[in-house]
């Protein structure tokens, strides 16, 4: 793989073959040039109606088809729809809520909050019953109506949850008649449940505040507890992507040469503007909803299971959502390309929308600073919050990184693990976990990631974000 | 099988979440962290479990189990010394005193994390026999090519296959792939989907509790049909919980594949060390001939 350096936190790997545009990868030295994930992102420059460039964040890695970091605007009249652009867990994200107490009260009690979380919060394989079986009408109404779902029913933290969410928890154009029965199979008892792999609920301490203005805006305060919920739509957004995947797989060469001429099955697509790309596209919607209602249940459930762990009122705990990003998705959003508005799906795998300051698509109580970008990082370290900025309008769609990107294969992981106790270790380092999954402690370990400080830094030094804060873990629930 | 792997076929320790990390020339270790199930009344570790880890941990030094002795406890002494909470992480080491021709007499000692003393013990195990070889261990990690030749094969080309059966593992930086082998199209696939019943059941005992024919059509190519079938699979494991434990298949061409499949219920006591697959993708997947028939592999994504 050819690369050319940019600047000194950005590669180009130049047009050729087939792809339309160039690749561009945001790192911190020049990417291994074998790097298999390096090949998908030249593989992405090969969707129909791709705009300016195919983008990887500096967490990229190796996923199906699209790599795992990757950003892919396509023309909206023009352009494709891949559900491998999306990913198989669509709306996958995170919220961040903060709380007016202090973290020390926490850690204080920090065994029993986290089994009172860990026994609130469905997580596992199958995890199921958070709230009863959703009958067919009500499975309609969350896939319709997302986060607000989940407020109606009083899983809230606050009275602007939903607003403080990207989109305000609900993506328009959602079609709950193109989900099919067994993808609200899979999904009608997992509503508020986290999942497993890589999910997690955490009660943070805001560690460090890095700029006080934008801190303040978002509500974050040195030494104060906040909560972190990282999931997705479970089973019903596989199972959409699933049946997607199988659908359009076998027959993309039907929608003429640049299709036929994709050089990875897993990348199939088809036209925004097709029977088959409009059905992806209201299902994929549908599913976002899902992700968003599941996370504001999950977040009525950790309100009250913080209230009673602590026995204080959520009066007390003055928890508000500060906001939900979802890092697997596809958008229709309007970008400035040249010096021209246009209308684009923009697929984000693993990547988050950083929308700058100013954009009336922000939050009013966040427009003068920008968006929250939420950084989960692994158990045992830290997240971070950051803020968008016009330069990512500018350069990747309004895009940022999503998170720390594995370092070492999960059976990697457990061979470094054998003859530790990662329980122990992070008990030592004042950190509380309780996971279902037996094998999860030493596959989610701090040693199986990369440092979300370095991938942070380098959307920070390209300008694409700004640091606000850092928030470190005190108890942790994982699947 | 290895000598810690022995510890994991006793359904009693696998429910109890009390692992076997380490098997001496003398002495054996085994771990458990303390959870919200192994709670007394007062909430803090069961005097129970503790009993339970001197108990067992006695059985696992390399002279005993691990060398295919058959032993049974006939006396037991435990002093518990400070209490363990949940969140603990709990470590019992046995050591061999004295193995004769009918006793073995054994003194165990169980740490907390932080290594202070939680509880000591001593156990008298008598010997009964010898114990048969080891069944259920053969080839279990072997390379897939090893095993092709070894599957019974009946004169129509169809072969019922039944858990454990040879496969192996991917490196996949996020994810996990499954790769067999095979004699016939049909054997390899077969192959495969209990390759995901084993990842989906961490290698715990599945009992059939019911079979099904699945008819998957798939195409273009044997890839594709692999790849379909594995999707009806894991659709039983994430709405009913359903495992795949035995497997025929009838019929396996690029057009499509027929095959019987026996699920039993998945049991986070039993299969907790399994992993959660989510999707069988079409990433990477492929279905081919080999140097000794068929080979077939697909990434998975957990």
């Amino acid at each position: 793989m050819r690369l050319r350096k940019i600047h000194d936190w950005l590669w180009e790997i130049p047009r050729e073959g087939g792809m339309k545009v160039p690749g561009r990868v945001y790192s911190d030295g020049p990417p291994a040039p074998d790097d298999p994930a390096l090949a998908q992102v030249a593989n992405v420059a090969y969707l129909p109606g791709i705009v300016k460039w195919s983008l990887a964040m500096p967490d990229i890695h190796w996923g199906y088809g699209f790599p795992i970091g990757g950003v892919a605007a396509v023309d909206l009249d023009h352009g494709a729809v891949s559900p491998g652009g999306v990913g198989y867990d669509i709306n996958c994200g995170v919220r961040v809520l903060t709380t007016r107490i202090d973290a020390a009260t926490v850690r204080e009690r920090r065994h029993l909050v986290t089994s009172e979380l860990y026994r609130a919060i469905p997580t596992g394989v199958g995890a199921s019953a958070a709230i009863p079986r959703l009958s067919p009408r009500e499975m309609d109404e969350v896939l319709s109506r997302g986060a607000r779902w989940a407020t109606g029913r009083g899983f809230a933290a606050a009275s602007d949850d939903a607003a403080h969410c990207e989109e305000g928890g609900c993506l328009a154009g959602a079609d709950p008649e193109a989900v099919s029965e067994r993808a609200r199979q899979r999904g009608s008892d997992q509503l508020g449940t986290l999942g497993s792999g890589n999910h997690f609920l955490e009660v943070d301490r805001v560690a460090e505040v890095y700029d006080e203005g934008v801190a303040e805006a978002f509500g974050l305060r040195t030494g104060a507890a906040a909560i972190q919920i990282h999931s997705g739509s479970r089973g019903l957004g596989y199972q959409v992507c699933d049946e997607a995947l199988a659908e359009l797989t076998p027959s993309m060469a039907r929608y003429g040469p640049d299709y036929a001429a994709l050089p990875d099955p897993q990348l199939a697509c088809a036209p925004i503007d097709s029977p088959a790309g409009r059905s992806y596209l209201g299902a994929m919607q549908a599913a976002a909803n899902f992700a968003w209602a599941n996370r504001q249940v999950m977040t009525g459930l950790a309100v009250r299971a913080l209230c009673r762990s602590l026995a204080i009122s959520e009066g007390d705990l003055g928890a508000r959502v500060l906001y939900d990003v979802c890092h697997n998705v596809a958008k229709v959003e309007e970008h400035l390309v040249d010096g021209r508005r246009r209308r684009l799906l923009v697929h984000r795998k693993g990547a988050t929308r950083a929308f700058g300051p100013g954009d009336p698509r922000v939050p009013a109580a966040y427009r003068d600073v920008g968006q929250p970008v939420l950084i989960p990082g692994d158990m045992g370290r830290y997240s971070y919050v950051l803020v968008g900025t016009a330069a990512a309008m500018e350069e990747t769609f309004g895009s940022s990184c999503h998170g720390a990107g594995r370092l070492l294969s999960r059976h990697q992981a457990m061979r470094v693990a054998r003859g530790r106790s990662i329980h122990q270790e992070l008990l030592d380092r004042g950190i509380e976990v309780i996971s279902r999954g037996k094998k999860t402690l030493a596959e989610e370990m701090s040693d199986a990631y990369k440092d979300v400080a370095r991938v942070v830094g380098v959307v920070a030094a390209a300008g694409l974000s700004r640091l606000v804060a850092r928030l470190e873990p005190i108890g942790v629930i994982k699947g | 099988m290895n000598d810690v792997e022995h510890g994991a076929r006793v359904p009693f320790l696998r429910a109890m979440g009390i692992r076997l990390t380490e098997v001496g020339d003398r002495h054996a270790v085994m771990e458990v962290d303390v959870g919200l199930d192994h709670r007394n009344y007062y909430g803090g570790a069961h005097g129970g479990l503790i009993a339970s880890l001197v108990d067992s941990v006695c059985f696992f030094a390399r002279p005993l189990i691990p060398s295919g002795l058959r032993l049974t406890t006939t006396s037991l002494a435990v002093t518990y010394i400070r209490p363990a909470r949940v969140g603990d992480h709990l470590v019992a080491r046995s050591q061999l005193l004295h193995l004769g021709r009918r006793t073995a007499s054994l003194s165990v000692q169980v740490a907390d994390g932080g290594g202070r003393l939680v509880a000591h013990g001593s156990a008298t195990l008598m010997v009964l026999d010898e114990a048969p070889g080891d069944p259920a261990g053969q080839g279990a990690h072997d390379p897939p090519e090893a095993l092709a030749a070894r599957a019974p094969a009946a004169d129509d080309g169809r072969v019922r296959l039944t858990l454990p059966q040879p496969y192996e593992e991917l490196p996949h930086t996020a994810d996990v792939g499954i790769a067999v082998a095979g004699a016939t199209p049909e054997e390899t696939l077969a192959r495969l989907v209990l390759a995901l019943g084993a990842m989906l059941s961490g290698g715990g005992e599945v009992s059939a509790r019911g079979e099904e024919l699945l008819v998957t059509a798939g195409g273009p190519d044997l890839a594709q049909v692999a790849v379909a079938t594995l999707r009806e699979v894991l659709f039983r494991f994430a709405t009913r919980h359903l495992v795949p434990c035995a497997c025929e298949a009838r019929s396996v061409t690029p057009a499509g594949a027929e095959l019987t499949v026996a699920f039993g219920p998945y049991d986070e006591a039993l299969h907790g060390e399994g992993v959660d697959v989510k999707a069988v993708t079409y990433h990477g997947a492929r279905f081919e001939r080999a140097a000794k028939g068929w080979r077939a592999q697909v990434i998975l994504d957990i």
